[in-house]
């Protein structure tokens, strides 16, 4: 089978191995398609913290059952599938006291210690792999890993019905974020990003109010056409020293700002109006188990749509190309998800 | 002006009052709409202890301003509005507490103070709400039972993905099971024993609407049972039932009213073995500003299944009382 190693920074090799034979806890998966995520970009370009080559990337992944260990039993050649990609210890802190997601010693498949789905076949542990419901295609699939992020954020956040939201960022997460949101019933969604054209997306997506900063001042823009004061939450999908300067300017006293964008920089902020406001930063990352499961089922309803994310295709053998057009500066206002098909 | 008035013992009266007297921080609102709720029939029958009689009932009002006192700065003659029936004293221990809905103290329009059910009404600042322009009078009467029932899916605790027991398909078990849904529960199963209400329930687009939900029918439907039972029937065997409907960490609240001197039996080796909470849900703390912004993504036009004119009022509470309808509004214009 062939598989893409990064072996350096910006550099793919399509190297040919044995298709690997599942041990038996292990399910065998034939990939039918990848997105190309935003930590895939940062291990890409050699600026991941803990990503280090050679690794092969990709963890949103879904495909079919090729083959199973002989303790499998959930699971039969021929099924659809998609995979849970984090693979906690099971034994720290946090993974005894029911929070997996922040296991001190996380592996991840395609990120950290595991190698990932930009591969023909995988080969994963049997409990990590969950079947596609009737219907699912293999690219909505694919979708419940970065949906699932969504659901943890809204269920961290501690969300409430009728709540009004501001969701920094239209990216797929701040466009799967949206629409988790809603179907935890928030009266009201803002959206902001700098591309009038995700924007619209946004709208189409339910967002009831859309704003990028290229216009004028965000505060403004909200006391002007909601309130002041308005915004009960805020969930930041970028995370720069922008947007979270922003949400902190924003927040009414008391209220939350959910960090669900990955900072690649250090950032300045008024920790004064964070204090003074009993404002709380807290971080969001993954998800747990049920969030994954969880985040089935409005797909499947179509409350969560993800056919107007997916922005470009690659076959396999053009990997490179589009993490080029991943990382491409010029191209930044027209992506949203690339998906590489198998 | 006109007003109904109940006295406690099963009489509702038809009297002419005075117009009451706008004081500096009050504001006077013309009532246009305001609903029965099942609590008005309690303090009709003179079960509510909490009444003071004889009162003018109704606390499910819309309006428009007539007119407001010196200190009243948000508010305007002519806005469309609704009330927050109740007002806490924020001196006692609960208020203090945070918790102003446990006032000792708690007084409300239409059980302690004059309500609805009249030509005008009055009401502090603080308990009148601005109604957005696109959102009907009628509609905005139901604002007030829909904060409570927020309320409601908060002590809930309704997480994305979890599945849900209503009891009770009446005005608050339908708008009860529209925001389990809005909060995104993955399945909701809804009971009531008659069919008319079951019918608006399908109609609203609910799947699973049965007459009478027990524990095989939950097993076949939920697997292992589900998360939450919310009961807004306030009948005793639905409540005793609930229990053996609840998977191992389950909750279930008591949002209906049951008769006060009713009693149901539990065994505490089953609440120990699989952690389970039973909780109450008391009217409506810190949810009247989401209520207004839920108005517009409710269907409740299909609740309001009718309208009379004030003196028609004995006519209405009857209909209420046998169950015709869902949720009757007064209109309290005199003529017919």
């Amino acid at each position: 089978m062939k598989r893409a190693v990064l072996i350096a920074p910006r550099k793919f090799k399509m190297e040919e191995v044995e298709k690997p034979i599942p041990k038996g806890n292990e399910v065998l998966i034939q990939v039918k398609c990848c997105g190309i995520c935003g930590s895939d970009i940062h291990s890409y370009e050699g600026k991941h913290p803990f990503v280090k080559p050679p690794i092969v990337l990709g963890h949103e992944f879904a495909g079919v059952v090729a083959d199973i260990g002989n303790e499998v039993e959930r699971f039969e050649i021929g099924d659809k599938v998609t995979v849970e990609p984090n693979l906690p210890c099971g034994n720290c802190y946090n993974c005894r006291h029911g929070k997996p997601n922040i296991c001190s010693k996380l592996k991840v498949i395609g990120n950290i210690g595991y190698n990932g789905a930009f591969a023909e076949y995988i080969s994963v542990p049997a409990e990590k792999v969950v079947k596609l419901p009737e219907g699912f295609s293999f690219e909505q699939g694919a979708f419940v890993e970065p949906t699932a992020v969504g659901v943890h954020a809204v269920r961290k956040a501690g969300q409430r019905i009728g709540d009004k939201v501001l969701i920094l960022g239209a990216g797929p997460i701040g466009l799967l974020l949206l629409q988790v949101a809603k179907c935890a019933g928030a009266a009201h969604v803002v959206i902001t990003d700098l591309f009038e054209w995700k924007l619209e997306i946004a709208r189409k997506l339910g967002a009831d109010l859309i704003f990028s900063p290229n216009r004028g001042d965000l505060v403004e823009f909200i006391e002007t056409w909601m309130k002041k004061e308005a915004i009960d939450l805020i969930y930041d999908c970028v995370a720069n020293e922008k947007t979270l300067n922003q949400a902190i300017s924003i927040a009414r006293r008391g209220t939350k700002i959910i960090i669900v964008g990955v900072p690649t920089e250090k950032i300045c902020v008024d920790l004064s109006l964070v204090q003074d406001g009993e404002i709380s930063l807290e971080g969001s990352l993954m998800y747990t188990h049920d969030d994954f499961l969880t985040a089935l089922e409005p797909i499947r309803e179509g409350k969560i749509e993800i056919s107007s994310l997916i922005t470009h295709r690659f076959r396999f053998e053009e990997i490179e190309d589009a993490f080029n057009l991943a990382v491409a500066s010029d191209s930044a206002g027209k992506r949203l998800k690339i998906m590489i098909m198998f | 002006m006109y007003a109904v008035q109940f006295d406690g013992k099963g009489t509702a009266k038809l009297v002419d009052l005075n117009k009451p007297v706008l004081s500096k921080e009050k504001v006077l609102i013309k009532v246009c709409y305001c609903g029965i709720c099942g609590t008005d029939i309690e303090i009709l029958q003179g079960k509510l202890p909490w009444a003071k009689y004889p009162i003018v009932a109704g606390h499910e009002i819309s309006g428009v301003v007539a007119e407001i006192g010196e200190y009243v700065k948000g508010l305007r003659p002519g806005d469309k509005v609704v009330i927050n029936p109740n007002l806490s004293c924020y001196k006692c221990v609960y208020c203090l507490e945070g918790k102003p809905h446990l006032c000792e103290d708690l007084k409300a329009i239409g059980v302690t103070d004059p309500g609805g059910f009249a030509e005008y009404v009055i009401a502090k600042e603080e308990q009148v709400l601005r109604l957005p322009s696109d959102i009907p009078l009628d509609i905005g009467a139901l604002s007030e039972p829909v904060s409570c029932t927020i309320h409601g899916v908060e002590i809930a605790k309704i997480k994305l993905g979890e599945k849900v027991v209503v009891h009770g398909a009446g005005t608050i078990g339908l708008i009860m099971a529209q925001l389990v849904r809005k909060a995104g529960a993955a399945l909701i199963i809804i009971d009531d024993p008659l069919e008319k209400r079951r019918e608006i329930a399908r109609t609203l687009g609910f799947e699973h609407v049965l007459p009478k939900v027990s524990s095989e029918g939950v097993k076949e439907i939920a697997g292992d049972g589900v998360d939450v039972v919310i009961d807004c029937s306030g009948s005793i065997e639905a409540i005793s039932a609930s229990v053996d409907l609840l998977r191992k960490g389950g909750r279930l609240v008591i949002f209906g009213v049951a008769p006060p001197e009713k009693t149901f039996s539990i065994s505490p080796y089953k609440l120990y073995k699989s952690e389970l909470t039973i909780i109450g849900s008391f009217i409506n703390p810190f949810t009247s500003i989401r209520s207004i912004a839920l108005l517009s993504e409710l269907e409740l036009r299909p609740l309001i299944t009718h309208k009379y004119k004030l003196c028609k009022i004995k006519e209405a509470l009857k209909k209420h009382k046998v169950k015709e309808g869902i949720k009757i509004l007064i209109q309290p214009e005199l003529e017919d």
